[in-house]
């Protein structure tokens, strides 16, 4: 579904992505994991095309969309949500995703209405459809991204660090969202910090580091790789196996 | 009676205050720019009613079938082709640019017009009144752009609260990026919002050139009382804008009831005296950030 081949982006003369290559198929999720400064977050903002590569290669669906605006890319079917959600704050959380059901999805009247009433059930933000966007509080605020990301119909979603600021007891729901999403066969891409969650969930991890990758496959192969945890795991790997 | 006389009056030319700063209002609110050529595209469109009128020789209400498609057509160009690139130069940059645009249309006016104050013929509706009492007449055609000037500012605010394109123009508003990755694209959104401001400004033009007089150097002049009526009302609130336009045309009406020569100088204090007690307007935009 997504085909990402030799992907390449300076900030002056730092490489913060580095010729990467990934390849997400039809229902399944690659993870994405790396020590800050990686260069995840930016590569997430050139598959998105809120960036633009200097060379490389993006596919979405069969789709060359290399040099698509961003919202051509979202209406082509690529969605994406913030690490720190942005919510368009003065309009309700209904209006936050009829904007992407009616934009994104280019649906119309009532079926855009229902698409949009049906993402937020799907983020259990049902009865807070009339409540002020910049009045919810983070978790809320985390659902909304993703439901107005799921009301673009998007056919590959990038989720950034969706996790974060989450407890424990949150997370699972969140997590549980993914894998009906990824059931309905969308393709993801999840940046998360919190290991052992990614490592329930994805089919296949990927590591970053210095903008490139530096180990790709299985998350238990990845997590294994040495080099992996000498420049990422260090003191966590006991975290992500409990 | 007079000073009913003075507030009645004022309220009527309240209506042609709130029409001139429909446009401005909107503006401001979703782009964020403040349209400096503001009073000169509303003389514009006043000539173009003129011209069209003359040679048509049809009333200037009819014009309006003319003018404000012209003068939507005009601002979407102009916000895809000059103002939407100008924006990423910062804030300032589409401040010089309406500046520019401003002396540009003066000139062009001078030069084509000449200086003579000109007004467009509103035939019978200009002169028929309606006598409340003995002692109170209103004209038909200040009720009637009062009645415009209402319409005008509840169907943008309709649009803007109850339409897909209303809804685009906030989101944009808010946040152009995450905007985009819902799939809007900023600039279209942007073109389609000035053209409908420069479809209210055509509106104003009409009814001011039918009102009045206007000369091609009166826009700095109606850009004044455009941006008094906004900021009294309370920016990036158009029923703000509606109240700001009343407020100012009954302080410039009690003011010339006082004193003929203070009308003008009542409607900048009362505008001062705002900003002084409530800077936000008197209608202040609570989900506003």
């Amino acid at each position: 579904m997504l085909t990402v081949r030799g992907l390449t982006r300076s900030f002056g003369a730092v490489r913060v992505v580095d010729a990467v290559d990934l390849d997400v198929a039809e229902g399944s999720v690659l993870g994405i994991v790396g020590p800050n400064g990686a260069g995840k977050t930016t590569l997430l903002n050139l598959l998105d095309g809120v960036l633009r590569a200097d060379a490389g290669r993006i596919e979405l669906g069969g789709q060359d969309v290399t040099s698509a605006s961003a919202a051509a890319r979202c209406r082509a079917g690529m969605g994406r949500t913030y690490q720190t959600p942005r919510p368009f704050s003065g309009m309700t959380v209904f209006e936050n995703v009829l904007v992407g059901a009616v934009h994104g999805a280019r649906r119309r009247g009532g079926d855009a209405q229902r698409a949009a009433y049906e993402s937020l059930e799907r983020t259990a933000l049902a009865a807070q459809a009339n409540t002020l966007a910049g009045d919810l509080r983070l978790l809320d605020r985390k659902r909304l991204e993703l439901a107005r990301a799921l009301a673009c119909r998007p056919r590959v979603l990038l989720l950034d660090e969706i996790g974060g600021g989450l407890t424990d007891a949150e997370l699972p729901e969140l997590i549980g969202v993914v894998r009906e999403v990824r059931a309905a066969g969308t393709a993801v891409v999840w940046i998360e910090h919190i290991v052992h969650a990614l490592a329930e969930v994805v089919d296949r991890m990927l590591c970053l580091a210095s903008g490139a990758v530096l180990a790709v496959g299985t998350p238990g192969a990845v997590l294994a790789d040495p080099t992996v945890r000498e420049v990422y795991l260090g003191s966590q790997v006991e975290g992500w196996e409990r | 009676m007079t000073w009913v006389n003075a507030v009645v009056q004022g309220l009527l030319l309240g209506g042609v205050y709130a029409l001139y700063a429909c446009g401005l209002s909107l503006v401001f609110g979703v782009l964020r720019i403040v349209n400096l050529a503001h009073g000169d595209l509303t003389v514009l469109a006043a000539f173009l009613a003129l011209v069209v009128g003359q040679a048509l020789g049809v009333h200037p209400l009819l014009t309006l079938l003319v003018v404000v498609p012209a003068l939507a057509a005009a601002g979407y160009a102009l916000q895809h082709a000059v103002l939407f690139p100008a924006l990423r130069g910062g804030e300032l940059a589409p401040l010089l640019v309406t500046f520019g645009l401003s002396v540009v249309l003066q000139n062009l006016l001078l030069e084509a017009f000449s200086a003579d104050t000109r007004s467009l013929p509103a035939g019978t509706l200009g002169t028929a009144g309606l006598a409340l009492t003995d002692l109170l007449s209103v004209g038909w055609l200040a009720v009637l752009t009062l009645g415009v000037a209402v319409a005008v500012l509840v169907g943008l605010q309709l649009l803007i609260s109850r339409t897909a394109i209303g809804r685009a123009m906030r989101a944009t508003s808010d946040d152009p990026e995450t905007a985009q990755l819902m799939g809007l694209d900023d600039r279209k959104v942007y073109a389609v919002a000035t053209a409908i401001a420069f479809a209210t400004i055509a509106v104003a033009g009409v009814f001011s050139g039918m009102r009045g007089t206007f000369t091609p150097t009166l826009g700095p002049q109606l850009l004044i009382f455009a941006f008094e009526a906004v900021i009294i009302g309370g920016l990036g609130s158009l029923w703000g804008t509606l109240v700001g336009g009343l407020v100012l045309g009954v302080a410039q009406t009690v003011g010339a009831q006082i004193q003929p020569s203070y009308g003008v100088l009542a409607g900048h204090l009362v505008f001062l005296a705002v900003l002084a007690a409530r800077p936000g307007g008197i209608l202040r935009r609570a989900e506003r950030r």
